[in-house]
């Protein structure tokens, strides 16, 4: 068969294929941009919290022994949730946040490497022993999230899971507010 | 003793479709396959066109309606 030779360009590649390419180009170079845009104007970025923290003492003193686990409103209005994710449950298994509020997910681990996620949210992280995993995040309204370990963490892990409860702003404080660290175990 | 058939024997040697002129080779004249070669492969860009659209639209359908409803995290 004869070259077509006015279907090809100076180099030889075909003018489809440099079209195509060009195409192919703007698709990345449009996919690029969304996710610049989604991470410098929306902050909507991973979270990557590296923070130590000795993972054997835990339960003796400092920011997570047991009274100082669930939810602390701050001076500024937001909420600081401290949750401990261990085999095989979160403590508290029932946290409760305030809607409209800027709050902050604050977890570890005294055992192996847990999952927290939020159903329903893109609250999404690791929780690895000897790290304090955190994520930053506001629910519009009120409503109930189931809280799945999403990371194998040995033979009871289909078991381990807990409840967010997000209330309005003015039920938190009617409520809750009256605890140093809420949560909703006991209601 | 194997089922397997061994070379030489009865079973006629396999060849493909693609070898036959008659399956494959382009019925008409030169001048015609010039014509349709230099207008590029058309079909193909449009069907792959369409796919990448598809997927593109699949993708933003969950980022906007989906990802973005989800709520901010940092």
């Amino acid at each position: 068969m004869a070259e077509t030779a006015d279907a090809r360009g100076i180099d030889g590649v075909d003018q489809s294929e440099r079209r195509w390419a060009y195409v192919v180009a703007l698709v990345v170079a449009f996919l690029f941009v969304v996710i610049i845009l989604t991470g410098v104007h929306w902050a909507a970025q991973p979270p990557s919290n590296v923070e130590a923290i000795d993972a054997n003492r835990l339960h003796l003193s400092g920011e997570f022994m047991e009274a100082n686990l669930g939810t602390a409103m701050q001076p500024d209005g937001s909420a600081v949730v401290r949750v401990l994710a261990q085999q095989y449950s979160f403590v508290p298994a029932c946290i409760v946040v305030p809607a409209e509020t800027r709050v902050v997910f604050r977890a570890t681990s005294p055992d192996v490497v847990h999952g927290f996620l939020i159903a329903d949210t893109n609250v999404n992280t690791m929780v690895v022993p000897g790290f304090v995993a955190e994520v930053r995040t506001r629910f519009d309204k009120p409503g109930e999230h189931l809280m799945p370990c999403h990371e194998y963490c040995s033979t009871g892990h289909e078991g381990m899971w807990a409840r967010v409860k997000v209330v309005d702003r003015s039920e938190f404080q009617r409520t809750y507010a009256a605890q140093p660290r809420a949560n909703c175990e006991q209601r | 003793m194997s089922d397997k058939p061994e070379r030489g024997s009865e079973v006629p040697s396999h060849v493909s479709a693609a070898f036959l002129p008659e399956n494959v080779a382009f019925i008409g004249s030169e001048e015609e396959l010039q014509r349709i070669a230099s207008a590029g492969p058309r079909g193909a860009m449009t069907l792959a066109g369409l796919a990448v659209a598809v997927l593109l639209a699949i993708w933003l359908a969950f980022y906007v309606f989906v990802f973005l409803q989800r709520g901010t995290i940092g």
